[in-house]
């Protein structure tokens, strides 16, 4: 029996089989065809004979479908349409998934975002370390002159050259195209002369007129080529021309040095660049102000010097031809007042003795982080070390980070799972389901960005301050942000690679039917946990014992009194005055003690003097392997009790005896090295007095005393041999307070200061801050550690607290069931919780034996360092399991206070 | 029986044409042509609809699904558009004077 509906069901499946017809083209056909079909029954024609022949008049299927699909080509062949229309989408679903899950969300944009800030943030401090200097044109080709020189076995590093070494360059070598010369000046006391008051300018330096042309220091008043030729004329920065006049363009005015000269403004420089090694310097005074600016002198080692070899010399031609200055130059004028000295003389004395002078350079870009700290250097240099230690946190935070969204994006993607399957049953390739989750990762990570750009932005003050630098965020360079973005994009693609290929492996059957839920990824899930917490207890140990460290140095018994110790600095100021303002301040009821000495006892750098015993004579001649190289500091009466040091054998130097100007006073070290005991040494005579032709008039010291050993070097140091001697000339006056007025103290010292030289800055100091100075890298290194110990951690307990959030959720029947059956809420809690602990725990005994193996070797470095205990690891790990806890524990109380009813009810 | 050629050359003018006298839906159309012709122009129904969803993508004519209260199914009605009787005017330009060029042919044989 022919059936109609069938019939027409049955045609317009031919159609259907074809993509050219949508459906309204079928609906409307298939009216068409009912049309044509009731027109015929009207005729008379049975049901059958009717569709028979609408479907005959209506024709062919493919010549239709193909004039139909004729009708689609051109939009098809879009290619942009189509993908635009396709990326539309992804976005589309990206976003549906992300409104749907906004806690997942924010952790994991908020964790990645903490993670790029700070990464931001240490990639612009090594950006900023390593581009020292290179602003300077062709600064690839320009050196510093250095001297590496040993004297009496003292060896010391020099940035600066003899006065005649530019001439020699400048006429003999072949390879200098230019080169300028500085003059080492000390810091200045500098006045308008119609004023009274006297400002410090701690960067001064001399300068030639080369120095513009050669750094490219472009001068915004005078001009550049003769602004430096004429003595005493200056050029200062613009900042220090407001500083000092109030006005930008101070060309012509005039400024007192030292109460003394005078100098005219003819340049006015732009402000130095921030990264160069001229950063702080604000004034230059014209080199020909200087008297031994053209000095013949081999020995003015006051002039760092800088050259520009011509393009394509080889580093080592120009050093070749240093390595013969000292023999063609400096030998034959030392000639001319040593009788007798001749190269081949001279070459052999140095065979014996061990010295050495050589002459050598640093590249200009090499000064901050390649160089050690020499003598002369214009400001103080950095070390690679700290890029290499900076670039490890930075990698690690970030890494932190990327793991923490690798962790949540697949934990959260199991939620997803149903939709994988749905879309592969759907006919989605995994390439397509791949592109869809990288663009949902990409997404995610350009929105870490923004925040992250917004975090920095706001911590930068913070970091500046935390890393002792100036830095700013490079708006206006395009290859910053075009940087930024490609790191977005490929920590995006990089962080989002994982979930994405893990995501669309999901076989659909399985996921359908429930399966993955289950297990899905949870072994690397568990590693990388396992990973983020082995970092964070590394991070915790080095921490504590940076400050343990720092700590155990800041309160070590250092064998002198250095709180409520005053220094009083630059006593030149004071001209003839010192004694004086000595007397005066020691009247002053709250100071018990007053010292004059140019030598503290904090590290600095320090001469060596060469000692001898008496007696230790080989015939005419000390020999060599006798000497003894001791420091030797000019002291007074007073310094001992001042600074509370401990004689344990002899006396303190006296005013009562007069015969103390040839007395010597050791510490122990240096009986340990005379081989003998403190009360014995007493009494030994040591010469320093050596050079004398005339041999049985040399002068000898007597020991008078024996001071107990005091730190006063860095710990990283042994103490070494050490040597007082009564001596006047000081620049510095060492003040012990009597109580802890600090404040009245100081005002009662600088009203005394300004009756006797009015005008003059009083430039004071407590020694315990000058002590801390000495330990300022090793604190920087702590604080650097704790902030990003504190980051990692937050980041680390961010992955944490999302993953316990979705543990909960997923178990979330099955806690209903237990507690259905009379599971307490306590064990609950407990049973989740135990889960992350575990792993916790697996990373604590990953990260205790590398992190004790790491601070051992960064604690080799000192002398005097703490033992690392076991309290240390005990802390890190207490503090490890805690952070954990507290993460997890709200998740998995939360879960497990729920109503089970409502957890079991729902599907 | 006029040939399969012309006869997909001159659907568009006739199918602009047919609504160009008021709205209509396919099977009318075909309907309509088919008395017109007197059933010489031979066509296969389904072919018209391909080209009304050409015309109607070239913006000739648009279309509307209306539900008429005497009828018990849905039509997909077609109306010219201004473009469409543009087009139309030139189509006739261009028969009318195909049809001269024949005309003066075959005259003078």
């Amino acid at each position: 029996m022919f059936n109609l509906e069938k019939s027409i069901d049955k045609w317009l499946k031919q159609f259907k089989k074809h993509q050219a017809f949508d459906h309204g083209s079928l609906r409307e056909m298939e009216l068409h065809l009912r049309d044509h079909v009731d027109d015929l029954l009207a005729k008379g024609y049975s049901e059958k004979s009717a569709f028979e022949e609408a479907v005959k008049e209506f024709g062919e299927v493919p010549s239709m479908a193909e004039e139909e699909f004729s009708n689609h080509q051109p939009s098809r062949s879009l290619v942009s349409t189509l993908a635009f229309s396709m990326y539309s989408n992804y976005f589309k679903v990206a976003f549906r998934s992300f409104t749907k899950q906004p806690f997942f969300t924010f952790l994991n944009t908020f964790g990645l975002a903490i993670g790029m800030a700070g990464g931001l943030l240490i990639s612009l401090f090594i950006y900023d370390e390593l581009n020292y200097d290179t602003m300077f044109p062709d600064a690839d080709r320009v050196y510093r002159l250095n001297i590496d020189n040993q004297t009496n076995g003292e060896y010391s590093e020099y940035a600066t050259s003899p006065s005649p070494m530019a001439a020699v360059l400048l006429a003999d070598c072949p390879q200098v195209e230019k080169l300028t010369r500085f003059r080492l000046v000390e810091n200045v006391l500098v006045r308008r002369p119609e004023t009274q008051l006297n400002v410090k300018e701690n960067h001064v330096t001399g300068a030639d007129t080369m120095v513009f042309e050669m750094f490219g220091l472009k001068l915004m008043h005078g001009n550049s080529k003769t602004a430096l030729k004429e003595p005493n004329t200056m050029v200062m920065t613009v900042s220090s021309a407001v500083k000092h006049f109030g006005v930008e363009n101070a060309l012509g005015q005039s400024l007192l040095l030292n109460d003394e000269d005078l100098y005219m403004v003819t340049g006015i420089v732009e402000d130095m660049p921030k990264n160069s090694f001229l950063r702080n310097h604000t004034v230059f005074l014209s080199l020909s102000s200087f008297e031994d600016a053209e000095s013949l002198a081999w020995n003015t080692w006051r002039f760092p010097t800088f050259v520009k070899l011509k393009p394509q010399t080889k580093l080592e031609d120009f050093q070749a031809f240093l390595d013969t200055v000292k023999d063609r130059y400096l030998i034959p004028w030392a000639m001319t007042f040593v009788p007798g000295l001749t190269v081949e003389s001279s070459k052999e004395a140095e065979k014996v003795s061990g010295n050495f002078m050589r002459f050598n350079t640093t590249a200009l870009t090499d000064i901050h982080l390649h160089s050690s700290d020499r003598r002369g250097e214009f400001s103080p240099n950095s070390d690679i070390q700290n890029v290499y230690i900076m670039t490890f946190i930075g990698f690690f935070l970030i890494l932190l980070a990327c793991v923490n969204f690798m962790n949540l994006s697949t934990a959260y993607s199991l939620k997803r799972s149903k939709e994988v399957g749905i879309r592969k049953t759907l006919g989605s390739n995994r390439f397509g389901l791949v592109r869809q989750f990288l663009t949902e990762s990409s997404l995610i990570s350009l929105l870490s960005l923004i925040l992250a750009v917004f975090i920095a932005l706001i911590a930068l003050p913070y970091f500046n301050v935390l890393a002792d630098k100036s830095i700013e965020i490079p708006y206006l360079n395009i290859g910053f942000w075009v940087i930024l973005l490609l790191s977005g994009l490929v920590l995006g693609l990089l962080s989002g690679g994982y979930p994405a290929f893990f995501l669309s492996r999901f076989v659909p059957v399985k996921v359908l039917k429930g399966h993955s839920g289950n297990t899905g990824g949870g072994g690397i899930r568990n590693s990388l946990v396992v990973f983020q917490f082995a970092i964070s207890v590394f991070l915790i140990v080095s921490t504590l014992v940076v400050y343990q460290q720092v700590n155990y140095i800041q309160n070590k018994e250092l064998g002198f009194q250095k709180d409520q110790v005053l220094v009083i600095d630059n006593l030149r100021a004071m001209g003839n005055q010192t004694q004086a303002f000595k007397e005066g301040v020691q009247q002053l009821s709250q100071v018990s003690n007053v010292s004059l000495s140019s030598y503290l006892p904090t590290p600095s750098k320090r001469g060596s003097i060469t000692y001898f015993i008496e007696g230790a004579m080989d015939g005419e001649s000390f020999s060599s392997e006798s000497a003894m190289i001791i420091e030797q500091w000019d002291i007074d009466q007073d310094y001992i009790p001042t600074l509370d040091l401990e004689v344990i054998a002899g006396r303190n130097f006296d005013r009562e005896y007069g015969s103390d100007s040839s007395g010597l006073i050791l510490n122990e070290a240096t009986v340990t090295m005379l081989g003998t005991t403190p009360e014995e040494a007493i009494g030994m005579r040591l010469t320093t007095d050596i050079h004398r032709p005339d041999k049985e008039n040399m002068e000898y010291l007597t020991v008078i005393g024996v001071v107990k050993n005091f730190h006063y070097e860095t710990l990283r140091n042994d103490i070494d041999a050490l040597t007082f001697i009564l001596n006047g000339g000081a620049d510095k006056m060492i003040v012990r307070l009597g109580n802890d007025d600090f404040s009245k103290s100081i005002n009662d010292i600088e009203e005394y200061w300004n009756k006797l030289v009015p005008g003059q800055p009083l430039d004071y100091y407590f020694m315990n801050e000058s002590f801390n100075d000495t330990y300022k890298a090793e604190l920087r290194l702590g604080n650097i550690f704790m902030v990003f110990t504190f980051l990692s951690l937050f980041i680390a307990s961010l992955g944490l607290f999302g993953l316990a959030a979705f543990n909960a959720e997923k178990r979330i029947k099955e806690i209903g069931i237990k507690k259905v059956l009379g599971a307490s809420a306590r064990y609950i809690t407990f049973q989740l919780s135990l889960d992350f602990l575990k792993l916790v725990a697996i990373a604590i005994i990953v990260a205790l034996p590398i992190s004790w193996y790491a601070m051992n070797r960064w604690l080799d470095d000192f002398s005097y360092r703490i033992d690392v205990g076991w309290e240390v690891f005990a802390i890190s790990a207490f503090l490890a399991i805690v952070i954990s806890i507290l993460t997890v524990s709200y998740q998995s109380i939360k879960a497990a206070m729920v109503n089970p009813v409502k957890n079991l009810r729902s599907e | 029986m006029i040939s399969k050629n012309l006869t997909a050359a001159s659907t568009k003018p006739i199918i602009l044409g047919i609504l160009k006298q008021g709205n209509s839906y396919g099977y009318l159309i075909i309907k309509k042509i088919k008395e017109l012709s007197g059933g010489k122009m031979k066509y296969s129904d389904g072919m018209l609809y391909p080209v009304l969803h050409r015309l109607e993508k070239e913006g000739l004519i648009i279309s509307t699904w209306v539900m008429e209260d005497d009828s018990v199914r849905p039509r997909k009605y077609y109306e010219i558009t201004e473009a469409g009787k543009k087009e139309l005017i030139q189509e006739q330009a261009q028969w009318s004077e195909v049809n001269a060029v024949l005309n003066a042919i075959w005259t003078t044989q």
